[in-house]
């Protein structure tokens, strides 16, 4: 294969023509997740992000700002969290939300080593490059004909849901501690566990049913994985996984992971988008009162 | 796998263009640059758990990428027992009279706000212990420490402290709930940070 056709497979790749609803999609659903995000810290922000609080800075010197700055910048953080999600000015917001996680992060966050946290960064550096402000945007939209950063963008999250998913599936299929379900009887007792997962310890469901289920956890990530390689079988992976975080919320109180359902609109059906677009021509004709396709 | 993962743009609500539109080069060339280092380190930390590295299945992976893209290794070990826990300072010679030179238990809510397992993450500096293992949490801890004093003798200027001791209070696990197994004789106290007397 020669250099040039090389190159012409390399960009056929990873810039096909992408839909800009799909990653409009995505955009609009990690906004409001970190508008929740941040919102669900709103009550303690003076104790973990200014110079009267509690936090081990990671990797950088203490720049915390005073409570009253504090309030500032996380005030500033939530409304860039919606600005994204409604898309205003993303060129702009989109790097500047990006900023101001990584602002938080290192100054008190990181610390904790939360898987979660680290994919928030990777979706914002993605979003920064996906020129998601070609569609369902209240500002700057340039056009919704199809773009290769958008197609880029899908890309990029269709290979990190599979990398995320096969390979949680395939750490667990290592672990032996995995292999006779002690470890998953184990986290229904322990400090991420509801009220639901104590109902389900209380079950005695016994060793081979706890083991049972264990393989059935690593079989469902497993094939989520490979299931976002396909076409065919995307819609079906990225529902199960909504399932998955979903229940994981339930049962273990982790709703940070849900940053992986953000996701979903890549995957999203033709006749999904189409009601979602004529649910948003509705919104801004009622709200913004612009006609649809007015850019 | 182009045609296995892509997606058909023309029936994905789009109007198509005559003439499509274009990346520069140098954009391209900076996209496939970070697709490539996220594809490189997702593949590095998701498709080599220790087990496999063990037997030698391993592509190179420097600890602060591999630390960054860890999103894998969720609940890789258990324990047989619950944690909670305590922060213990001494009350410095100034203020109230009553408890003076005493170890005092300082409320954990007034410098850990988030629910338990989220201050357990704080409050283990997982981080700082994975880059510099026992130093970087000593380190941290240290950190830890000096804020909390200086948050505790900000809220309650009526009794300033000066040495703070970090414990976690352990009990079996119990199915019938998180604190049920929390009973007496089955408790066990261990110190995991005391700061050093100035």
């Amino acid at each position: 294969m020669t250099g040039a056709m090389l190159r012409k497979r390399w960009d056929e790749f990873w810039f096909p023509l992408g839909a800009p609803k799909r990653v409009a999609g995505f955009r609009i659903l990690l906004g409001l997740y970190l508008f929740c995000y941040f919102g669900s810290m709103a009550p303690h922000v003076t104790l973990l992000f200014s110079s009267n609080g509690v936090y081990v800075p990671f990797l950088v010197p203490d720049y915390a700002p005073t409570p009253v700055l504090a309030w500032s910048l996380f005030s500033v953080t939530l409304a860039l969290a919606l600005a994204v999600a409604l898309g205003f000015r993303v060129r702009v917001t989109v790097p500047l939300l990006l900023v101001a996680f990584l602002h938080h992060y290192f100054l008190a966050l990181a610390v904790s080593y939360a898987a979660f946290d680290r994919m928030i960064v990777i979706y914002l550096v993605v979003l920064t490059f996906a020129e998601s402000g070609r569609a369902w945007a209240v500002s700057g939209a340039e056009s919704s004909a199809p773009y290769p950063a958008c197609g880029w963008a899908e890309r990029v999250l269709t290979l990190q849901a599979f990398m995320l998913y096969f390979g949680s599936g395939l750490w667990k299929a290592a672990n032996p501690f995995w292999h006779d379900g002690k470890l998953f009887e184990s986290v229904h007792q322990g400090m991420w566990a509801s009220p639901l997962a104590f109902w389900i310890a209380r079950l005695d469901l016994g060793p081979e049913r706890w083991t049972l289920l264990a393989w059935l956890v690593i079989a469902l990530e497993l094939g989520v994985g490979v299931g976002f390689l396909f076409r065919r079988t995307q819609w079906w992976a990225m529902l199960t996984a909504a399932s998955f975080h979903l229940s994981n919320t339930l049962i273990l109180v982790i709703p940070e992971f849900l940053v992986c359902v953000c996701i979903a609109p890549i995957f999203a059906s033709d006749r999904l988008l189409q009601s979602v677009e004529a649910g948003f021509d509705q919104f801004r004709r009622c709200v913004l009162r612009r006609p649809a396709g007015a850019g | 796998m182009r045609a296995c993962i892509g997606r058909d743009v023309s029936s994905a609500g789009t109007h198509p263009s005559s003439r499509p539109p274009k990346l520069s080069a140098i954009r391209r060339l900076f996209l496939s640059a970070i697709a490539l280092g996220l594809l490189y380190g997702n593949a590095m930390v998701a498709l080599q758990p220790p087990e496999l590295v063990a037997r030698g299945l391993s592509i190179p992976h420097p600890d602060a990428v591999r630390n960054a893209f860890d999103l894998t290794s969720m609940f890789s070990s258990y324990s047989a027992s619950n944690e909670d826990y305590a922060i213990f300072a001494i009350r410095t010679q100034a203020g109230r009279s009553g408890d003076r030179g005493r170890w005092i238990e300082l409320p954990l809510s007034d410098h850990f706000p988030r629910r338990l397992p989220l201050t357990a993450m704080q409050i283990y500096a997982s981080f700082p212990a994975r880059i510099d293992g026992d130093e970087g949490r000593a380190r941290a801890w240290s950190v830890l420490a000096e804020k909390i004093r200086a948050n505790h003798n900000r809220l309650h200027p009526e009794s300033p402290v000066a040495q703070i001791r970090l414990d976690a209070v352990q009990w079996p696990t119990d199915p019938r709930g998180f604190y049920a197994g929390k009973a007496p004789g089955k408790i066990r106290t261990r110190l995991f940070f005391s700061e050093a007397l100035e």
